[in-house]
């Protein structure tokens, strides 16, 4: 689970990118996270994985506080960035095996993983090469992979079926929910709201930085009954709304 | 034809924007550098003109002679430097990979990227030709038939460099199918320099003291070597007897250079180019069992150094000012000594420092292995760019580097460690290779082996440290290309100077010392370097305290 408690992140006296932001994205639940560019998505996520300071506020990932002990919490999640463009001169199966050795994932439980995860993502005979010789998509699997491979229980990913092929996209979404239904918390940042209308659980809502909506679909379209899920969001972070 | 002069203005503009942030600016400060640049350049032929005039060795040299030798100097200067500019936009460009989807024929493309190589390639010349040509022209008194060749020569002597040069190019990347991938080629075009360097030097070291002394037989080597650029002899003709048929046939020749250029484009070069594009590994795919047996628990410190020191080696940049370097420095630096001059050494002072008797054996054992580990130890730490690039390298991925469950201390300790680990085979490695030389030969004592090599090394944690804590300062995260954070910046300057005089200084102090220490007693000499090493070990203690303190510090501020 993750909780976040009045979350506020500065960037100058004019410009609060995240401001007294309080949500929780439950256990058994996937959490979509959505909101127009810049919003503070990415902010918000890279506060909750620890690679911004927050200025004001608290995060919790399974009960245990970020900012005091940032190396348990951190093994507590798998977080999938939005580029893909990492550890190019790695091959594919060093990568996953530096991150192995980094979560402390013993070599049955790995070598298990990197055979049954790169078959069912098709990049099983790819494992040998360097990422540098993959396509976007490629990368984007590979990287979901180095980053699950330590069993987390809460995942973190932003845009992730971004460059996907339809399989590989499928695939992922059905791990998202298999992970969910095991009591585990995913949460996912996106622009695509088909995606979250199918696949989410809980949506959180943010622009300019607040919080405007958190609940099921079901809860937010009984605030706007008659209107499709485009619309809703067109109305929430429309600047008319303001 | 529209469509060639159109690219070749879109190219150009596209590069004036890529070093636009770099370079714009720079632009206007350096016109003042090049005018007095050319300036100086003339005033230097003028003075060589009238040097040569004056019949220096009791032989004048004609002007025919001269011009040859600086035509052909222009036109090998050109090619060698085509060749890598080239390869370079031939094959290695990153706008090969949209201009080779555009609808432009195989023979535009490289017709286009001849232009653009050919503009710098002409100012090359220009430097060289254009101040010749006024200051040697004014100091002989030449006549306008002179000035009217080197005119000709500055067009068609690199015309001709150029053709052949991009000709040879597209035939070697057609021909040899490896040039598929990138960095094998560069690997490879590495290995190629070095060898040519080494037979430079070789070449240079086996010219005989005849050849060095008769001005004569010189005279006949620049004319035999000069006809390898066929174009220079009618051009002298030309200068001499205003021979129109010779000034034609040196058009022809060159034109000639340029028209194989362009149909051997036309067949080859989209073909090669597109093989470029299409780079890819070709590596064994794994089965299960190899998957099992390369997936192995390792400590995710020895991990992470594993993970660094594979990137390094497979990048480039990295592999040649990380790898090559460091491991080819002593080689660099003492093989043109020992080609040129051969080993030789008095033989009074090597007898003496063989001597146990001697009090100079004594002070030596102490000396040597201090200087070599001294300068080894700084001056292998100034180009250790693996430890200067340590955080830099991670670029686009140092989001990842904050999100790993590992404290900062340890990813810190695992890129110390990489950069360790390399500096020591290069540097520890090798003063422990030499001291026993030396102690074989006799020259210092088995003593002077285990001081220098441990003086070495701590000497070399010192500096891993410090050049730790500078990455983590000077931190470059945005970079586009990875040769901007090969340098190491004042530190290096800082080592490679303690490296050079530092050393001469301390050396000369502690031999001052070992002197006074010399007439009580050898123990004493002893002592002293135990104290040194327990010196340099509790230096080194504090330092590694403040690199982790200190680092992790800046990383949570990042």
């Amino acid at each position: 689970m993750i909780e976040v408690k009045n979350l506020t992140k500065k960037f100058s006296k004019n410009f609060i990118a995240v401001n007294d932001t309080s949500w929780v994205a439950p256990d058994g639940a996937i959490t979509g996270f959505i909101g127009p560019n810049g919003a503070g998505k990415t902010t918000t996520l890279s506060m909750i994985t620890g690679s911004l300071k927050p200025d004001n506020g608290e995060i919790l990932l399974n009960g245990i506080d970020i900012m005091k002990k940032p190396i348990e919490a951190k093994m507590q999640f798998g977080f999938v960035s939005d580029s893909p463009d990492h550890f190019l001169r790695l091959k594919g199966i060093e990568y996953l095996n530096f991150m192995a050795d980094v979560y402390g994932v013993d070599t049955k439980t790995r070598t298990d993983f990197i055979e049954n995860y790169s078959k069912r993502f098709g990049l099983f005979d790819a494992l040998n090469n360097t990422i540098l010789s993959y396509s976007h998509g490629m990368r984007q699997k590979m990287m979901v992979l180095g980053c699950l491979i330590h069993n987390p229980k809460i995942w973190l990913l932003d845009e992730p079926l971004l460059g996907l092929d339809p399989q590989s996209a499928f695939e992922l979404k059905q791990m998202m929910r298999e992970h969910c239904d095991k009591g585990n918390s995913v949460l996912f940042s996106t622009h695509v709201l088909e995606v979250a209308e199918k696949l989410c659980d809980r949506i959180i809502i943010i622009k300019h930085g607040v919080i405007q909506f958190t609940g099921t679909l079901t809860e937010l379209k009984d605030q706007y009954p008659g209107e499709d899920l485009e619309n809703i969001f067109l109305k929430i972070t429309g600047d008319n709304n303001e | 034809m529209n469509k060639i002069l159109l690219l070749t203005k879109v190219l150009r503009k596209c590069e004036k924007g890529d070093n636009a942030g770099n370079n714009n600016q720079n632009g206007d400060a350096q016109l003042p550098v090049l005018i007095t640049l050319a300036i100086a350049l003339i005033l230097g032929m003028y003075l060589l003109g009238k040097y040569f005039a004056s019949a220096p060795f009791g032989f004048e040299f004609s002007r025919s002679l001269v011009c040859s030798f600086v035509y052909f100097l222009a036109g090998t200067t050109v090619f060698m430097w085509s060749l890598i500019r080239f390869v370079n936009r031939l094959f290695m460009s990153s706008d090969l990979s949209v201009l080779t989807t555009m609808p432009f024929s195989s023979s535009q493309l490289a017709t286009v990227k001849f232009i653009n190589t050919a503009g710098f390639l002409y100012i090359v010349a220009g430097f060289i030709i254009v101040p010749f040509c006024v200051g040697y022209g004014i100091a002989s008194n030449a006549p306008i038939s002179f000035y009217l060749t080197s005119l000709i020569a500055f067009v068609i002597v690199p015309l001709f460099s150029l053709g052949i040069a991009g000709t040879l190019i597209i035939i070697f990347f057609s021909i040899f199918r490896f040039a598929r991938n990138k960095d094998l080629i560069t690997f490879i075009g590495m290995g190629i320099s070095f060898a040519f360097m080494i037979l430079v030097m070789f070449l240079n070291s086996t010219s005989t003291d005849e050849l060095k002394n008769s001005l004569e037989t010189i005279i006949n080597a620049i004319m035999k070597v000069v006809s390898i650029i066929p174009v220079i002899p009618f051009l002298i003709k030309f200068s001499e007897n205003f021979d129109v048929l010779s000034l034609l046939i040196a058009i022809l020749i060159s034109s000639a250079s340029f028209l194989l250029y362009y149909i051997v484009a036309k067949f080859l070069y989209l073909k090669s180019a597109l093989s470029i594009v299409a780079t890819s590994s070709s590596a064994k795919k794994l089965s299960d069992s190899d998957v099992q047996s390369v997936s192995k628990r390792n400590s995710a410190v020895k991990s992470y150094a594993k993970k660094d020191l594979i990137m390094v080696r497979r990048t480039p940049a990295y592999l040649i000012n990380g790898f090559v370097i460091p491991f080819l420095w002593p080689v660099l630096m003492f093989l043109p000594m020992i080609l040129q001059n051969g080993v030789s050494a008095d033989n009074s002072f090597i007898d003496a420092m063989r001597n146990t008797d001697s009090p100079v054996h004594l002070l030596y054992s102490m000396i040597v292995p201090f200087v070599v580990a001294m300068f080894s130890a700084f001056f292998v730490s100034g180009i250790n760019i693996i430890a200067f690039s340590s955080i830099s390298r991670e670029g686009k991925s140092f989001v990842y580097m904050k999100n790993l469950p590992m404290s900062y201390k340890d990813q810190i300790k695992a890129k110390r460690n990489a950069s360790l680990s390399v500096v020591f085979i290069t540097s520890t490695v090798y003063t422990f290779i030499i001291l026993t030389v030396m102690c074989i030969l006799g020259c210092v004592s088995w003593l002077s082996i285990i001081f220098g090599t441990v003086l070495n090394f701590l000497l070399l944690i010192i500096c891993t440290d410090f050049s730790i804590i500078s990455s983590v300062k000077r931190a470059n995260i945005s970079w586009e290309n990875e040769t901007e954070i090969t340098k190491g910046g004042v530190l290096t300057g800082v080592y490679v100077g303690i490296a050079l005089i530092g050393t001469v200084i301390c050396g000369a102090i502690i031999g001052l010392l070992a002197f006074f220490v010399l007439n009580m007693s050898a123990v004493l000499i002893i002592v002293f370097c135990v104290l040194l090493v327990a010196l340099c070990a509790f230096v080194t203690y504090r330092t590694e305290k403040r690199m982790y303190r200190r680092t992790t510090e800046l990383l949570k501020e990042m």
